[in-house]
Parts: C-alpha cells; sequence; structure tokens
C-alpha cells in the first residue's frame, strides 16, 4: 500500500518490486495515430535505461507517460511496483530534464533548483533549503552560479541547472528528454562522460530519450530500441552491437553493410544472383527456413581491403571491387568500394592496417574480404 | 531621414507640449497666450462640476479596468485550453467586440438597457416586499458606463493576454508540475509571473480607455458626467485656460501612473534576481 509521503507525493512505504517502472501492455493512441502499441518494460532499480529511435517512435510518449504528462489509453504503468495510470504529475516521484531545459527565466538559478523543495508540504525551512541547493549545485559544479538568470548561462550551464533542479529532490527516476540535443559536439562528448559518473554517484534510477545511437551506446546499460511505437531490442550495448536482431537494429546502431538475399536452409544466404554466403544468426535469433527473405550484415570494421590480384590472405569471403571514394578521418579511414554484384560496401580501414598494407587511391582495382564469423545472417523483419 | 523622423515627432508632441504651456496662460482665451500665471489652477480645481466628473471618470475607469482585467486574464487563461469550433467561435467574437465602433456600442447598450430596465422594473416593484413606492428602480449610471466600458476593454486584456500566453513555453508549465507544483501553485509560482506584463498593460489600456472615452459614456452615463463628457460641453459653452489645465492635469496623471509601473516592473525583476550570492 501507498502513503502520502512528507512532500504530498505518493511515496512506497516497502519496496514491493525490483523494477523502478514497469510497463504493462501499454498503448497510447492520439485520435488514430497509435504513438506507442501494447508496450511491455521493465527498468531495473539503479540503472542508466535509455529509448533509443528515430522521431515519432513512440519513445518521447514512453517517457511522458512515465512522467505523468501523458495517460496510457490501455495498459499499465507502474512506478516501484504501483500503478501511477491516472496520477498527475505532481504527485509522481519523478523529476524530468527537459530537452530544451525550461528553466524559469523569472527565477535566478538558486530559486529554479530551490523550486521542487518549496512545494513541499510542511515547506523546509531555509537553511535546509539552501544547504541542498547548494549541495545540488555543488554536484553539478555550478557552485557560485545562484544569482545568475537563465539567459546569462551558456547551453552546458543551463543543462547542468536543470540537471540539479531535477536530483534535488531526490527522485525514483531521472527523466532525460534528448537532454545533449541542443549542446555541441564537443560538450556533448564531456556531458555524456559526466552524466555516466552522476548516476553512478547519486545511484538514481536514469531514463533517457534520445535518436543519437551513440550518445545511447555510450551511457547506458540498457537500451531499448523502438520502431513505429514498439520495441524492437533491448539490451546492453554490446549485445545489440554484436547480436543485433533484425536489419533495422544492425542498421541503426552503428553501421552495417547489406547483402540482400534468402537465406539456406543450412545457415548463410543466397544472393539474387546465386552465390552464397557464410554468417551465422544472432544469439536467440529463431532459425530462417529455406528462401525466407533475409539479409547478410557485415560491420564495415570487419572488412578488410586487400591490393588486387594479393592472395586472400586467409579470409573466408573475397570479392573483387573498386575504390570509389575514400574519407580520411584521423584514427581510420573510410572506403567507399563498388563490388559488382552487390553494389557500394563500406570498410573501415584502421591507421595500423593501412601502415602494414598501403593505402588505396580512388578509382583503384582492390579485393574486399571477411570471415564468416563476422557476418550475421538477419531477418528482414 | 532624421530630419524627417524629427519632423514627425515635432507634429505628434507639439500640440501636448503647447497644451501644457498653454495651461499657465494669464489671459481668458484658451487659444491665445498671455504670459506667464498659475491662476488657472486653482481656479481649476475649486470648480465642484469638474472635480465632481473627474470624480466619476476615476471611479468608472478604476472600475472598468479592475473588472475587465480579472475577468479577461481569466477568459484568455481559459480559452488556451479550448479547441475546435468553440475557440474559433470566441476568437471571432473578442475581435467583433474590439472592431464595433463605439457609437455602436453605445446606442446598443442603451437600448438595451433601457428595454431591460423598462422590463424589470415593474417586476422589482410588484415583488418589493416594502410596497411598490419604495422599490428601487434601477436607471442608467455608474453601473451601465462601467458595464458597456468592461466589455470592450475586456476583449483588449484577452487579446493582449493571450499574445503572452501563447509566447510562453510551455514546457514551463510542465516542468512545474514535475517538480511537485499543484495546478494552482503552477499557476500562482510561474503561469502569472509570466503573464504579468501582459495583465499589466491590459489594466493600464483598459485604465485609459475608459478614462478618456466620450461616446459611449456619452449615450448610457444617464445623469451622470464623467470627464470627457464635462468637457465637450464646457467646450460649447466657450474654451477658457481650465481645459488645457485639465489636458494637462491629466496628461501628468498617465505618464506618472505609466512611470510609475515600469519603474516597479523594473524593480521586480532586479529584486527577484537579487536573491543568491553574486558570483
Amino acid at each position: 500500500m501507498g502513503q502520502t509521503g512528507e512532500r504530498g507525493i505518493d511515496v512506497q512505504t516497502q519496496a514491493t518490486s525490483d523494477f523502478d517502472i514497469e510497463f504493462r501492455g501499454v498503448t497510447k493512441r492520439f485520435g488514430a495515430v497509435t504513438a506507442v502499441q501494447s508496450m511491455d518494460l521493465q527498468v531495473a532499480r539503479g540503472g542508466f535505461f535509455s529509448f533509443l529511435g528515430p522521431s515519432g517512435c513512440g519513445k518521447t510518449t514512453s517517457l511522458r507517460m512515465i512522467a505523468g504528462f501523458e495517460q496510457p489509453s490501455e495498459g499499465d504503468v507502474l512506478i516501484e511496483g504501483r500503478s501511477v495510470v491516472g496520477t498527475p504529475a505532481h504527485r509522481r516521484p519523478v523529476n524530468m530534464v527537459f530537452q530544451h531545459y525550461a528553466l524559469f527565466p523569472h527565477l535566478d538559478v538558486f530559486d529554479n533548483v530551490a523550486y521542487g523543495l518549496r512545494q513541499r508540504r510542511p515547506r523546509p525551512d531555509r537553511d535546509t533549503i539552501r544547504r541542498q541547493v547548494g549541495e545540488a549545485l555543488e554536484l553539478v559544479r555550478l557552485s557560485g552560479f545562484e544569482g545568475r538568470r537563465s539567459w546569462e548561462l551558456s547551453g552546458g550551464q543551463q543543462q547542468r541547472v536543470a540537471l540539479a533542479r531535477a536530483l534535488v529532490n531526490r527522485p525514483t527516476v531521472l527523466l532525460l528528454d534528448e537532454p545533449l540535443a541542443a549542446l555541441d559536439r564537443k560538450l556533448r562528448r564531456d556531458m555524456q562522460i559526466e552524466l555516466q559518473t552522476l548516476q553512478r554517484d547519486v545511484g538514481i534510477t536514469f531514463v533517457l530519450v534520445t535518436h543519437d545511437q551513440e550518445e545511447a551506446l555510450s551511457m547506458s546499460d540498457t537500451i531499448c530500441i523502438m520502431r513505429d511505437g514498439r520495441i524492437v531490442q533491448m539490451g546492453g550495448a554490446r549485445e545489440l552491437y554484436d547480436e543485433p536482431a533484425n536489419a533495422y537494429v544492425a542498421d541503426f546502431v552503428g553501421k552495417s553493410n547489406f547483402i540482400a538475399g534468402t537465406a539456406r536452409a543450412g545457415g548463410g544466404l543466397r544472393d539474387p544472383h546465386g552465390r552464397g554466403f557464410g554468417g551465422r544468426r544472432p544469439a536467440g535469433g529463431r532459425a530462417l527456413g529455406e528462401g525466407e527473405k533475409a539479409v547478410l550484415a557485415v560491420r564495415p570494421e570487419t572488412v578488410a581491403i586487400l591490393p588486387d590480384g594479393a592472395a586472400s590472405g586467409g579470409f573466408d569471403v573475397a570479392l573483387a571491387g573498386r575504390i570509389r571514394n575514400r574519407i580520411f578521418l584521423g584514427e581510420h579511414t573510410e572506403y567507399l568500394v563498388a563490388v559488382e554484384g552487390i553494389g557500394d560496401m563500406l570498410a573501415l580501414v584502421p591507421k595500423l592496417a593501412e601502415e602494414e598494407r598501403g593505402s588505396f587511391g580512388e578509382g583503384q582495382a582492390v579485393t574486399i574480404a571477411w570471415n564468416d564469423r563476422s557476418a550475421l545472417v538477419l531477418g528482414d523483419d | 531621414m532624421r530630419l524627417y523622423a524629427a519632423f514627425i515627432y515635432l507634429f505628434l508632441y507639439a500640440p501636448i507640449a503647447l497644451i501644457v504651456l498653454f495651461s499657465f496662460n494669464a489671459g481668458r482665451h484658451a487659444a491665445s497666450f498671455e504670459c506667464c500665471s498659475t491662476a488657472w489652477y486653482p481656479r481649476t480645481f475649486q470648480n465642484t462640476f469638474l472635480i465632481e466628473a473627474l470624480t466619476n471618470s476615476l471611479i468608472v475607469a478604476g472600475t472598468v479596468a479592475t473588472l475587465a482585467t480579472v475577468m479577461g486574464t481569466m477568459a484568455a487563461l481559459a480559452l488556451q485550453r479550448v479547441r475546435g469550433p468553440v475557440r474559433v467561435a470566441f476568437d471571432v467574437l473578442t475581435y467583433i467586440a474590439i472592431i464595433i465602433p463605439g457609437i455602436v456600442i453605445g446606442i446598443a447598450t442603451l437600448v438595451a438597457l433601457v428595454a431591460a430596465f423598462d422590463a424589470l422594473n415593474p417586476l422589482i416593484a410588484a415583488l418589493w416586499p416594502g410596497g411598490p413606492e419604495g422599490a428601487p428602480r434601477l436607471n442608467l449610471g455608474y453601473g451601465s458606463v462601467i458595464a458597456a466600458h468592461t466589455l470592450f476593454t475586456m476583449a483588449l486584456v484577452i487579446v493582449i493576454v493571450r499574445a503572452r500566453i501563447q509566447g510562453m513555453d510551455q514546457s514551463l508549465i510542465e516542468a512545474s508540475a514535475d517538480l511537485y507544483a499543484t495546478p494552482w501553485g503552477t499557476f500562482r509560482q510561474v503561469t502569472f509571473p509570466q503573464i504579468l506584463p501582459a495583465v499589466l498593460a491590459g489594466f493600464l489600456l483598459s485604465f485609459t480607455f475608459s478614462f478618456d472615452d466620450f461616446i459611449i459614456a456619452f449615450f448610457v452615463a444617464g445623469s451622470k458626467t464623467t470627464l470627457p463628457i464635462y468637457i465637450f460641453s464646457s467646450i460649447r459653452r466657450g474654451i477658457t485656460p481650465e481645459t488645457n489645465v485639465i489636458a494637462t492635469v491629466v496628461l501628468g496623471f498617465s505618464l506618472t501612473l505609466l512611470i510609475a509601473a515600469q519603474v516597479l516592473m523594473r524593480r521586480r525583476a532586479r529584486g527577484a534576481g537579487g536573491g543568491g550570492a553574486a558570483p
């Protein structure tokens, strides 16, 4: 049973669930549009969880249903094992960092951070508020900025005020809606590390929404990939990268070369020209039947480029191609190779390999090679 | 270009400067200036008819501005949540209230009120416990002017406040709710401070409109005389420097009000910002 706690928020007297957040068959419709389709989900306590997907996949709607800004059309949303359907946002023990921070422009940094504390009943005394706000600002390294207004702060500083304003309330779950989207690249990298460190320090469950795969991969313990209101795959960064459930995930998480064709009963894939390719199924994937539509996915960093006519060097697959384009990216070079009967394939050649085998010029005939164990046979769904 | 601008300002403000100067007239005619005396000031303020008209105008304008601001702000907040045809209907009605000429509002209000009073007065007289002789009679006066002015100025307030609400970041409301503020708490701590400049602007505009309206008041004021009505009738009797004095006093009053509002708003902004330690 829940009871009303000191802040006037419904809190649990005892945690009745190992999951901070649970979705049970949640569907959300906006008129004729279904944003989220019968979704089941569990977010473990104390982890860093991410919703990843393109815009319109339902990830933001899912987050807003946790926050209480939207109510599900069907199904149940649970926070700490207790249904919160019908509970308004101001009575939920979660706090959110908004995409554009939503700092109150008529209040300074101190009053912004103190806002949540001042809503508690009974209201904490001045010294308590001052101390807790001070601690929160110290946590995000903004001590001394108490008197500033939001427009006097840089994007990164506003971001950190928004974090402090949410964390000062010690929520069960911190929700982050594309929190880094408005920052420039360098700052985004720094904030990724900072967010991850912060999450470990405070031990609060973080739920992040993002369309940026790099952001999700670098920070999260668990990533939930969504498409068209449904969960496509859920798992750790490594699992999603190495064992993508289908072509959509393989394409969305990292880069992949795809060769379309049909599955072979004995494993591997046959392309439209009748050529056979070896490849394995991702862990946990069902076996594909003979002739079923499938793609062969090969990560560009597992593709090697050899001089034309050289020995295949022990690779399982070796195909003739021609360099179409090369992009020097510092730590590695990206080659686009036109391969007959397949199309363009991407190969990432690290500096070390380039030093050993030499680099290749545009228009040069080459051999492109990979091993069967690097190739995945994926369903088209 | 700069000269052009100077001419525009000269054209705008020279008459106003002139009327201030002419209020210090020593002579007896409003339009011919004899330097210089403040004699007309005490004479003006000893005019009891004028003082009564001024008092009436202040009472009416103050009530109108208060009513229009409160109701207009509430209407703007409520309309923000309405969608579809209902919203369109209210929008159209609001704008109609603004674009209808004052003379039409005046006549329409007069006809409607007189018709209503004619219907209601016998009814009240019949129902009055003390008999028909002691029954109060509804009549034109403060109430009718206030009603007619509020009708128009409320629409102004709705438009001004709505523009401000629409320009406001809606995620601020969600952020406030997310930080445990109740709906009333969110209104008090976020929405209202955000729309306050628009609310104040609406109040000042309503006050000014009501204070200097002649047409509508002329129709519905009944036996009450407001300042514009008094000035109009005194012009027909021949203008004295008294009129210039009234204009100057009204001008000074309006400017003081505006400057006070400005200072107040600036102090508010600074006061809220100085809460914490300066970096």
